[in-house]
């Protein structure tokens, strides 16, 4: 019987290695033609289950984005019999980039955004930590959390208008029985920000919260022994492993709600009216006031078009931070 | 049909419908369309001239622009010479648009002021106040901060009635928002003097809770029994009489509007138009001019306690045994402050003039703007809409 030396299964005969591979030759030829036609088929099907899909939202996403871009370098009349559309080339924008409402608009919309991710990312993970424990009541309390996700935008901005009313809100009923004069909320530039903001946060936390549940459910509770076996405290484990590993959570709540609070419309419509003044005028207020109430559709375009583009910067620009940091690591 | 969802315009007239129907044998379908969309669908609906409805209730802001771009039909040549005799001088005009008429109107109406004569005598006073002066004397002395009683509110919110109450101030002091051919002269002394005593009632005297008030707080806290005196539609005047609405329906009074010297306030009004997509013009006229008749404005009136524009229905609302003493008092005021009255400028760009103007006194009552600098930028958006 002849011996293989340590090596022999890999260092073959010429001979060995030619039959080994001429023999089921065919065969896998015809498995790699099997297999291939089995790719392109589940990518045919797959496609075809899926157009119906890319359609309707080519119908209802693309096609009115086209359009939109399109009225937004014409120029025309909504008179009947009046003046046929013509292109305008950049006029449009220059109007609207020529409105001091609009830079109002849009300084304040950015000011909101960037707050109102803050706080909410600032309460919802405290919140979130403490659901996540295994304590009494859990259950009840998640639901209870849910709960304004239930609610519809305008009702909530109803509700917060009567909250935060000065002559018989419960907010100021409340600070009054701490003995603290309630303000006129919406009397303040600062303090209607304010009542917005806490408005639209209350509505949308319920969404952040669940989203870093499921972040945190997701990290290994090995981490956690093996760092507090280590004598890591509590802050060292939510600064080094929690918070790492909640990025890609993080980077899903800022994208979503980023798109999110820059159509805010409903709490700013019902609430303020964009007042006090103008204080809180927003982009969405500014352009439903341009399109219904100054008739100016094609403005309106140009200042679409520019809204879908600071969206579409910041959220860019957020995603790409905190997926590059990701890959750093 | 599209008209206002959930306002007692709409409940009259779903309940007479059939009526028209069995009468006429048209078929009317009334869809509700909540006050803040009315505007947007409207104008929608008319740019795409799809036809959605035939009959369109409009607000007189509206009349003008819809008007101007072909979006309502005229109705100058449906309407006979006995008809516009039945209507009141000058509700006509609150529906026409550069000599055509457009609509027909079912409620010409102004603010008037509704008050509490228990809580006034026992300040001393007898009689409402007339003028801008005894106004704040008055609201001074009924106020009682401590108890949450105050002599009235003024308004602040940043929305399109508070700018038609400032137009009010405007004109009872003298002036207007225009000048005679309707261009934007809003920076003027009686906008000015609006302003100041907008100002002295909130910041000096304290007779109005803080806060920027919108119509619908003011009219809350008047029925709540907090206020002494407000200025209000007359729509209010049922729900004020009204116990299961009111706390004040063995306490309230109406009267003219206090001025600077002029008792008076700007009149708008709401009527039925045709679209000029509808495919059935003839039926849906019909409809608008039975709608408007003096009988079936006559029942409007008396059902609701409310004024309409027809001397018909007026004469008929007078010989009503049903209307109380209290009733016809309160109705002979809402007649006199709209005679004594004038409406609106009837030009395109009112919606845009009332965004400016609301934007104004939000900016003053905030204290974040001084008046002269509010009403210069006011002016400057207004001459911009203007074109």
């Amino acid at each position: 019987m002849e011996r293989n030396a340590p090596g022999d299964a890999i260092h073959l005969a010429p001979r060995r290695v030619a039959e080994a591979t001429r023999a089921p030759a065919p065969v896998r030829a015809a498995r790699h033609g099997r297999r291939g036609s089995l790719v392109d088929r589940r990518r045919r099907s797959g496609m075809l289950l899926t157009l119906p899909a890319l359609l309707t939202l080519a119908a209802t996403a693309l096609y009115p984005l086209l359009w939109t871009m399109s009225l937004s370098f014409q120029s025309f009349s909504l008179a009947v019999g009046g003046e046929e559309p013509a292109f305008a080339g950049l006029a449009n924008y220059e109007r609207v980039l020529g409105d001091a409402a609009f830079w109002t608009a849009i300084g304040q919309t950015v000011g909101y955004v960037t707050v109102t991710l803050t706080v909410e990312l600032l309460v919802g993970l405290p919140i979130a930590l403490v659901l996540h424990r295994e304590t009494r009541g859990r259950k009840v309390l998640r639901l209870v959390v849910a709960l304004p996700l239930m609610i519809a935008p305008v009702v909530a901005a109803m509700a917060g208008k009567f909250l935060f009313s000065p002559g018989y809100g419960l907010v100021n009923e409340g600070l009054a029985a701490l003995g603290i004069d309630g303000p006129a909320w919406f009397a303040d530039p600062w303090l209607a920000r304010a009542a917005v903001l806490s408005t639209n946060a209350w509505l949308a936390l319920p969404f952040v919260v669940l989203v870093l549940l499921a972040g945190l459910a997701n990290i290994p509770g090995e981490l956690r022994e093996a760092a507090v076996t280590d004598g890591a405290g509590r802050w060292r484990i939510l600064w080094h492993i929690t918070l790492p590993l909640l990025r890609p959570s993080i980077l899903i709540i800022l994208v979503i709600r980023l798109a999110d609070a820059f159509r805010v419309f409903d709490a700013v419509y019902v609430m303020t009216g964009g007042g006090p003044g103008s204080a809180t005028e927003v982009l969405s207020t500014y352009l439903y006031r341009q399109m219904f109430t100054r008739t100016d559709f094609a403005g309106g375009a140009a200042t679409s078009v520019l809204f879908v583009l600071v969206i579409g910067i910041c959220a860019g620009a957020v995603f790409l931070s905190l997926r590059g940091r990701r890959g750093e690591r | 049909m599209g008209m206002e969802a959930g306002s007692p315009h709409e409940s009259f007239y779903k309940e007479k419908a059939e009526q028209f129907t069995a009468e006429t044998g048209i078929g009317v379908e009334i869809l509700g369309v909540p006050h803040d969309n009315m505007h947007q669908q409207f104008l929608s609906d008319a740019v795409a001239a799809g036809g959605a409805h035939d009959v369109l209730m409009v607000d007189q802001p509206w009349v003008a622009e819809f008007a101007a771009n072909g979006y309502l039909a005229s109705l100058d040549e449906r309407l006979s010479d006995e008809d516009r005799d039945d209507f009141i001088e000058g509700t006509l005009d609150t529906v026409s648009y550069e000599g055509a008429v457009y609509g027909l109107p079912f409620l010409v109406h102004n603010q008037v002021m509704y008050y509490r004569p228990s809580l006034l005598e026992a300040a001393g006073y007898d009689s409402p106040p007339a003028t801008w002066e005894q106004y704040r004397e008055i609201a001074a002395a009924t106020t009682d901060a401590a108890a949450g009683t105050f002599g009235t509110m003024i308004p602040g919110n940043r929305d399109g009635e508070v700018a038609t109450r400032f137009m009010s101030y405007v004109q009872q002091a003298g002036g207007d928002i225009v000048d005679e051919n309707l261009r934007p002269a809003i920076e003027n002394d009686a906008a000015l003097e609006a302003f100041a005593m907008m100002q002295q009632i909130q910041f000096e005297d304290g007779s109005s809770p803080e806060g920027l008030h919108d119509l619908s707080a003011i009219q809350g806290q008047f029925l709540e029994g907090k206020i002494a005196m407000v200025a209000q539609w007359p729509y209010m005047w049922a729900m004020a009489t009204d116990p299961e609405q009111s706390k004040v329906v063995d306490d309230v009074a109406v009267a003219l509007d206090p001025g600077n010297p002029d008792q008076v306030a700007t009149t708008f009004a709401w009527g039925l138009g045709v679209s000029a997509s509808s495919d059935d013009q003839d039926a849906a006229w019909e409809f608008v001019h039975w709608a408007t008749s003096g009988e079936v404005l006559a029942a409007k009136a008396i059902e609701q306690l409310s004024p309409v524009p027809r001397v018909s229905s007026m004469e008929a609302l007078a010989a009503a045994e049903e209307v109380s003493e209290a009733d016809r008092a309160a109705l002979a005021v809402f007649g006199e402050s709209v005679a004594r009255s004038r409406t609106m400028p009837m030009t395109p760009a009112f919606p845009q003039y009332q965004t400016a103007i609301a934007e104004a006194v939000s900016a003053v009552m905030s204290g974040q703007a001084t008046p002269e600098a509010a009403l210069r930028q006011a002016q400057s958006q207004m001459e911009q809409a203007a074109g």
